[in-house]
């Protein structure tokens, strides 16, 4: 896709997202009547059901940032996207924890009881207000253990699988928005609108999500068919198939890999690919870290793979010329860069700077090495601590002295990113030609 | 990341401006579409709770200000049937019941709630709110809003199977079962 493209494809979200807001926002505003100002508890049930619509829509924003969109991923990035949802969804969750707070003191107010009690007696008389309590809670669930410091202390598994019942949570407090909501009662097209928005979220997720990765890795017989041990806590996953051309996956292109073992069918795992793929087979390298990846190695040849994707706008596509390249990698995240070497053409000159904390964490050296002999590359491993080796347009020219005329990939931690995107503004490279991933795609 | 807010911010101010161009709020237009609104009922009753002192009346009106105590009572003729306090089913010759039946006083916290039904052909084609909480200013002020809401929803769903609505438990409560009882004293 040109990037004239993405950019307009981009502003039409947005200005779509707008739109939604808007209509959001007014149909609380045209429901409004003089009793909803009555009083001040009137007026707080009113700002309460305000955050209950726009916290709702900001979650069905959410869900539609990682639904997978085809438009939408390739023209905003995988990465990017993923950004947005850890911004949006935490907000979402405070103003649906203000409106649960609200209404209970507007309604406690109004009828002179105390909130809790309440609180519970709404529960329990309300239509299906049972059920949007459990979802309330299911959603609180994901937001704490998606906070940094609870996060850093529970496994992906765990952490993946509360996160996936907030799909259930947003479900089980839909009803209780239509059939009580004032904005909604009496009023077909608010509801219209409303539940038409609940649809096309559901929509997404089953066709990007489940329907398209189920059908394609079946259509394509992807199966696990060679693990290969590259070094000390770091291994290769082969998945071959037929037609594997038909996916279109590029280098630097992730998938979410789902191995269909007893125990782990139900988990999925991001990770780049580590080679570009041919007709027949796809490769990616993991290096062992989290509870998972050791065991991702332990996995029986044969076993059937399913994939979303491919994800991700980080190809070789986005270079605005092949005379220099510039790739600057973090640790296991030359990987995705490896894989874009193979899709530059022959005649390109590239400068792989690798950096890594220790010899150890260089992954995949030996093909690196083999490049070299190969191909018009040359790599500057760069082992040691972040003061020994710091990112800045000093350094990288010194080991890519063409580095200010040509395109710059970066894949690694935002730390890396932010030294090479600074480092690039001083050597005067355009923003259009600097492309960057963030590393947690790539790692567990 | 200013581009994108600005498309944002235009959307949302595109929708906002559009939608209420076309559909403007009506704050003070707490309306029932189908035109019948709460009545005090005026007859002898066991309970006198929709007493003069119930002048706000929501009103089908636009004008800025609550309706006087006289237009409301003006619209009480607009019901097509009398407000007459016993069940008077007029039986006619087809298919279904026909007539107005009063439901059973329903005592809430907050004060009495008393539905009246009218039937044609054995459907609820007139809801009348006989009482209704309204001894002090907030209890009227949800009954202004929430009434009319009920009895739409009746109509629309032609039993007492009608949702609840935010703000007014008791109220909703209370006149589920007036209205329930008002369609078993019409055999529905």
């Amino acid at each position: 896709m040109k990037a004239q493209r993405k950019r307009v494809i981009g502003d039409q979200a947005f200005l779509l997202t707008g739109l939604g807001l808007g209509f959001t926002f007014t149909i609380q505003i045209t429901t409004l009547t003089s009793g909803d100002f009555a009083d001040i508890y009137a007026i707080i049930t009113t700002v309460s059901r305000f955050f209950a619509l726009t916290g709702s829509y900001l979650s069905i924003i959410g869900l539609l940032l990682i639904a997978r969109i085809p438009w939408i991923e390739n023209a905003m990035g995988h990465d990017r996207l993923v950004v947005w949802h850890r911004k949006a969804m935490p907000y979402a969750l405070y103003m649906i924890t203000a409106h649960v707070l609200l209404v209970g003191l507007g309604y406690a107010g109004a009828e002179g009881k105390v909130v809790a009690e309440e609180l519970w007696y709404m529960t329990l008389n309300y239509p299906w207000m049972l059920p949007a309590l459990a979802g309330f809670i299911l959603l609180i669930l994901a937001g704490i253990t998606s906070y940094r410091t609870v996060r850093n202390k529970i496994s992906y598994e765990t952490w993946w699988v509360i996160h996936l019942y907030t799909y259930l949570g947003v479900a089980l407090s839909f009803m209780h928005q239509i059939l009580t909501g004032g904005m909604f009662i009496g009023h077909p097209l608010n509801r219209a609108y409303w539940i038409g928005l609940y649809i096309s979220v559901v929509v997404a997720i089953v066709t990007w999500r489940i329907a398209i990765p189920t059908i394609r890795s079946l259509r394509h017989g992807l199966r696990l068919s060679k693990v290969e041990i590259e070094g000390p806590g770091v291994v290769s996953m082969y998945i071959s198939g037929t037609d594997i051309s038909k996916l279109r996956a590029q280098g630097g292109q992730f998938f979410n890999w789902r191995f269909l073992t007893k125990d782990r069918w139900h988990e999925s795992h991001p990770f780049s690919l580590s080679a570009s793929p041919t007709d027949n087979e796809l490769r990616f390298t993991v290096k062992a870290l989290g509870d998972s990846s050791s065991k991702i190695a332990a996995i029986p040849l044969g076993t059937r793979v399913i994939i979303e994707g491919p994800y991700g706008i980080f190809t070789r596509d986005m270079a605005r010329q092949f005379k220099h390249v510039t790739l600057v990698g973090g640790g296991v995240g030359v990987t995705p860069l490896r894989a874009i070497i193979d899709e530059i053409p022959e005649s390109t000159t590239i400068d792989l700077l690798y950096r890594a904390r220790n010899e150890e964490d260089l992954v995949l050296k030996e093909e690196l090495d083999l490049l070299t002999e190969t191909r018009n590359v040359k790599v500057h491993y760069l082992v040691g601590s972040r003061s020994e080796y710091p990112i800045n347009e000093f350094t990288i020219k010194k080991y890519a002295p063409r580095f200010a005329d040509s395109d710059v990939y970066v894949c690694g931690p935002q730390s890396l990113i932010d030294d090479v995107v600074a480092a690039s503004k001083s050597a005067g490279i355009p923003k259009d030609r600097v492309h960057h991933e963030a590393f947690l795609y790539h790692a567990q | 990341m200013l581009r994108k807010t600005a498309f944002l911010v235009t959307g949302t101010i595109a929708g906002v401006v559009g939608v209420l161009s076309y559909n403007p709020p009506q704050l003070d237009a707490a309306i029932a579409p189908t035109g019948s609104t709460p009545t005090p009922d005026t007859s002898p009753s066991e309970s006198v709770v929709a007493s003069e002192n119930s002048p706000a009346q929501p009103t089908t009106t636009n004008s800025a200000k609550p309706s006087t105590k006289k237009t409301s009572t003006a619209k009480t003729t607009n019901t097509n049937t009398n407000t007459n306090p016993e069940p008077a089913p007029v039986v006619t010759q087809s298919a279904g019941i026909s007539g107005t039946f009063k439901g059973d006083t329903s005592q809430t916290r907050w004060g009495p709630v008393q539905v009246q039904i009218t039937l044609t052909d054995g459907k609820i084609t007139d809801v009348t709110t006989l009482q209704y909480p309204n001894g002090d200013r907030k209890s009227l002020n949800i009954s202004n809003r929430v009434i009319p809401w009920l009895q739409e929803e009746t109509l629309q769903v032609q039993s007492a199977n009608i949702s609840g609505i935010s703000g007014a438990t008791y109220t909703y409560f209370g006149f589920r079962d007036s209205l329930a009882s008002a369609l078993q004293k019409a055999g529905l």
